[in-house]
């Protein structure tokens, strides 16, 4: 069988180079040749870790997928020959790539500190003495690069969650002690945290009431900044009894010296603090850096943006009064701030330079701005800001798909709106490669009649086509056949009672749980789905057909479709 | 950073061209991109809005050939890279001072008005935006139909000005339902209509007529004839769509000029049409003076009091002069046929016998000329021009023909008069001879397609 070796990982190295996508389907069917070969264990490991260094940035993922999959669901011997070279495989992937792919990179390495999920086996995926180096360095270039990091950092998400103080991880010295633990010193985070809320709240009032007031404005968000770090990382006693200290301070100023500054709004450029308050400033030099380093990039909305800082100086107010062109701003003005003192005579050059108009009596905002008013008394009150139209549009409707933007509740309904879009997102990326081999056409305008009877089907797939593409199509686009991985006391099969292979569990992006692909509960059976349905197409099928060749292991795990698949529905409705 | 393997990371200051931006609650990024240029945006944190359509944090958007905004509620930072022709931020002292205000409550009172016509399982608002040309309302149009998308309306949005087309080309007037997030980087600024394979953004359906000329005073009997059509088709939607019917309606409608009293007049033809109660008049204090007057007294056809709202026109409106708007048209165009960036289309192109097309052309305008098609023998005056292709017998009448709806548009290659063959470009593969083909008068071909 040695000569086979080098054939195997030929194939396997083809079949690699064929892989650009995170398609489920392909990265199981590699997985499964790699168990089904683990004589050759070596060669493909070898071809592997080649394809993942060469590939293209955009395809490095998916291998290194792969590799993800093989380790979990194959184990030894694959684990042990990628963790020799797995510092070099996992840093000279992660130096090219992208920002959303290191993101990847980053979730996968956290996974492997744990042991698989439903194994039980309790050893990590990798062991920690391969893992934490690679975690050193990841953090060494995160503290590298803090103030782009800080900024670009995925709000949302806290990154924290990366290193998890109770894990054993690397953490720096000295916090190892206090993970976890309540405040020795008396001073508890849940305290310190209401005072900060309490202070927020003031300070938002504040705000409200002038919201052009720099100071208050850079307050309100290094508080912010602060909550988030003491909500999102443990801190050592000394910081929290240096930050108690600091936020007293701050509340007995913020509620003795309410806004005298600004009664009357001053949008002048002036009026801009030349430099905004930060945590730095707010507890001293260096306390800033400190935390940051136990926050891992924690980032949230609130976090640690350059505050204002980056914008320019005050452009003159637009002035409704004012000829449209005024609008045309000077187009250098974001990227050069300018200190606040020159802002005047910057706008004196830009208007000798004839970008500004002249100084006119418009430039000089009159109290009475108010837009020139006057919609009708009638259902629609003039413009008074309302936050809750905005809420309405935002919060309330719960939090965005990242891919569209479209969001969604967080309630039952809401979840299951959610699944279903994101199988939508999901069918649509796998079937765009497919569609742009088969070559894609404008489709015809629909008559009035169909415009009529038309029903918009959100999350479902529009796609008008012939019948015979449409037959191919809703093969395809059944989309993924599978099953959340049931609990281990439900008493569900481990093993297809068809094929008796073991189920995988595999972490299903979309959905964001660990799954069983290709399978179907049949009441309180699991059956591959691909299985299955061959086993019931023998049975229900007449004699006369022949039966299926058998399939090359490539294609084991493709599903087939069902009749009723939801496309044949669609179609009906828009052809 | 003396990590191994490291060295290659493009840490910020390579991207020379990369900048960021800063925005308070309420302010703009107001940018201009030529047509050859491109500018990229990702939404670094907080929220964000382009006409209505949040763009998620992280997502590079990629525009070209535009002059557009980006807005925010809640403050945000955009990282741009890539030169535009002119950008700036428009800071507002207060969020009440910015027009877009006055925008998301009219969309919050639009949308109280739903709520209790879904309850009450009646129409929801029809709404008509009227307004000077270059007044910002097809801007308003797309950002209430957004909103009104994200809060899960399925609106009908209807384009009643054919200098500009929805979902089509220019020289059509169109409606769709919309109740998918809309794309923001869509050439026309709306989306993509179907197509044969799957799109990352929802497709949207519209139905389309073909009026063929620029502007609605130049036939006025045909506008109004296709008008009176849409208004027929939306309606039977809105009776029998229950999903749509409580989300309502709202129409773009042509520029009209202060005083001019063939667009009053067909404003007021659209608002009886499509049985407006809402008219909204952006940036014009006589046309919304003298519509109130006209509409005190009148009723819609479901008996309710017609409000006419007045709002301010941004400061941030620009003019688009013709060559801007040649080229969007033209953009909409190579769109139609070729796709975008993120999908490519690939037509289908045909030689074409003489004899085996029925081309009408749009006669010309006379008030007393009764014949408003007359066909037309393939000429090489008609390269580059798109014709509409329609949904008519090549027996129908011509009157039929006219006026029936739209199924997609062909464009001409290439006429050889001497072997008598014409060369088209068409969406689809297929016999074309059985649908008769419209030549509009407008907008007049200005590429080469097949350059």
């Amino acid at each position: 069988m040695s000569s086979d070796g080098a054939e195997v990982a030929e194939d396997y190295r083809l079949a690699l180079e064929d892989l650009s996508s995170n398609m489920r389907f392909e990265i199981s069917n590699l997985t499964v040749i790699a168990r089904e070969n683990t004589e050759h264990a070596l060669a493909i490991a070898e071809v592997l870790q080649q394809h993942i260094l060469k590939a293209p940035p955009n395809k490095k993922l998916p291998a290194l997928y792969v590799m993800d999959s093989i380790v979990k669901n194959v184990g030894t011997p694959y684990t042990l020959y990628f963790g020799r070279n797995l510092f070099k495989i996992f840093m000279e992937s992660y130096a090219v790539v992208d920002h959303g792919i290191r993101r990847k990179m980053e979730e996968m390495l956290k996974t492997w500190k744990d042991p698989v999920p439903g194994s039980l086996d309790t050893r990590p995926v990798f062991s920690h003495e391969l893992v934490r180096p690679i975690e050193n360095a990841l953090m060494k270039v995160r503290a590298a690069s803090m103030p782009q990091q800080t900024q670009s950092a995925i709000p949302g998400r806290p990154r924290s969650a990366m290193f998890p103080p109770h894990r054993n991880t690397p953490t720096p010295p000295g916090m190892r002690g206090f993970a976890g633990l309540p405040m020795p010193s008396g001073i508890s985070v849940e305290t310190l945290n209401g005072d900060i809320q309490k202070l927020i709240v003031a300070m938002r009032a504040e705000f409200s009431q002038n919201p052009h007031d720099g100071g208050v404005q850079s307050r309100l968000k290094a508080l912010l900044d602060l909550q988030t770090v003491l909500q999102h990382s443990t801190l050592p006693p000394d910081q929290l009894e240096l930050i108690k200290n600091k936020v007293t301070e701050l509340a007995a100023v913020t509620i003795r010296a309410p806004l005298a500054p600004s009664v009357t709004p001053t949008p002048v450029p002036a009026a801009q603090p030349a430099a905004p308050v930060t945590l730095d400033q707010l507890l001293g030099q260096g306390a800033m850096a400190a935390l940051l380093g136990m926050q891992a990039a924690s980032s949230q909305n609130t976090t640690p943006q350059p505050p204002f800082a980056g914008v320019p100086i005050r452009s003159p107010p637009m002035n409704h009064t004012e000829p449209p062109k005024a609008a045309a701003m000077p187009p250098a003005m974001p990227a050069a701030p300018a200190p606040a003192p020159n802002a005047l005579s910057l706008v004196e050059q830009l208007r000798a330079a004839g970008l500004l108009p002249p100084a006119t009596p418009t430039n000089v905002p009159a109290p009475s701005q108010a837009p020139p008013a006057a919609p009708p008394p009638s259902l629609f009150p003039p413009g008074l800001f309302r936050p809750d139209a905005v809420a309405a549009l935002y919060d309330d409707l719960g939090p965005p798909c990242t891919q569209c933007g479209r969001r969604f509740k967080t309630d039952e309904e809401g979840r299951r709106k959610k699944t279903a879009h994101m199988d939508w997102h999901f069918k649509v990326h796998q079937r765009s490669t497919e569609a742009e081999k088969r070559g894609t056409h404008r489709s015809w305008y629909v008559d009035q009649q169909d415009w009529v009877k038309a029903r918009e089907a959100v999350d479902a797939i529009h796609d008008v086509s012939s019948k015979e593409e449409s037959a191919q199509a809703s093969k395809d686009s059944e989309g993924p056949k599978y099953i959340l991985v049931p609990d281990p006391s439900s008493g569900i099969n481990t093993v297809c009672p068809i094929c008796q292979e073991r189920f995988e569990n595999k972490w299903f992006d979309t959905v964001q749980e660990w799954v069983w692909l290709d399978t179907v509960l049949v009441g309180n059976r699991a059956y591959h789905a691909s299985c299955r349905a061959e086993a019931t197409r023998d049975r229900d099928s007449t004699p006369g057909l022949s039966r299926r060749t058998p399939e090359p292991v490539l294609g084991k795990r493709k599903a087939e479709a069902g009749l009723a698949s939801p496309k044949v529905r669609v179609q009906k409705a828009y052809v | 950073m003396s990590i191994p393997g490291l060295g290659q990371i493009p840490v910020q200051a390579a991207v020379s061209s990369t900048r960021t931006i800063s925005l308070r609650p309420a302010w703009e990024w107001r940018f201009q991109v030529p047509a050859g240029g491109s500018i990229t945006v990702k939404v670094l944190s907080g929220t964000a809005e382009k006409d209505g359509v949040e763009l998620p944090l992280r997502n590079a958007y990629t525009f070209s050939g535009i002059k557009s905004k980006i807005l925010t509620w809640h403050g945000c930072e955009l990282e741009v890279e890539g030169r535009c022709d002119r950008d700036s931020v428009a800071e507002y002292p207060n969020p009440v001072a910015n027009p877009a205000t006055s925008h998301i409550n009219l969309h919050a009172r639009l949308s109280d008005m739903r709520v209790d016509a879904t309850r009450q399982r009646r129409e929801g608002p029809r709404v008509l935006v009227v307004g000077p040309p270059n007044s910002g309302k097809t801007t308003l149009v797309k950002t209430l139909t957004s909103y009104a998308t994200r809060q899960g309306y399925q609106v009908i949005t209807v384009n009643a000005d054919p200098r500009e087309g929805m979902l089509s080309l220019a020289g059509t007037l169109s409606a769709s339902v919309f109740a998918t997030v809309m794309d923001p980087e869509a050439v026309d600024g709306w989306g993509s209509t179907p197509t044969s394979g799957p799109s990352t953004v929802p497709v949207k359906l519209p139905m389309v007529f073909h009026y063929g000329r620029e502007s609605p005073e130049e036939d006025e009997d045909f506008y109004r004839e296709l008008v009176a059509r849409l208004a027929g088709a939306v309606s039977g939607r809105l009776s029998e769509d229950e999903e749509v019917r409580g989300s309502g309606v709202i129409v773009d409608s042509m520029g009209i000029s202060e005083g001019g009293q063939v667009g009053m007049d067909l404003v007021a033809h659209i608002v009886d049409e499509f049985s407006i109660n809402i008219v909204v008049v952006i940036g014009s204090p006589k046309i919304h003076a003298d519509l109130t007057t006209r509409f005190a007294s009148e009723k819609t056809s479901l008996g309710e009091q017609i409000q006419v709202v007045a709002l301010d026109k941004s400061d941030g409106v620009v003019e688009r002069d013709e060559a801007f708007l040649q080229h969007s048209r033209e953009a909409v165009i190579k769109e139609y046929f070729f796709g975008d960036a993120k999908r490519t289309l690939s037509p289908q192109i045909q030689q074409v016998d003489f004899d085996a097309l029925t081309i009408y052309k749009l006669a010309d305008y006379s008030p007393d000329e009764k014949q408003s098609l007359v066909t037309e023998e393939p000429s090489s005056l008609m390269q580059h021009w798109t014709f509409a292709v329609m949904n008519a017998s090549v027996r129908d009448s011509p009157d039929v023909v006219r006026a029936a709806s739209v199924l997609g548009f062909v464009y001409v290659a290439d006429v050889d008069e001497d072997r008598r063959k014409i060369k088209i470009l068409a969406p689809v593969s297929g016999r074309l001879g059985d649908r008769p083909l419209v030549w509009g008068r407008w907008p007049e071909p200005y590429i080469n397609l097949l350059g």
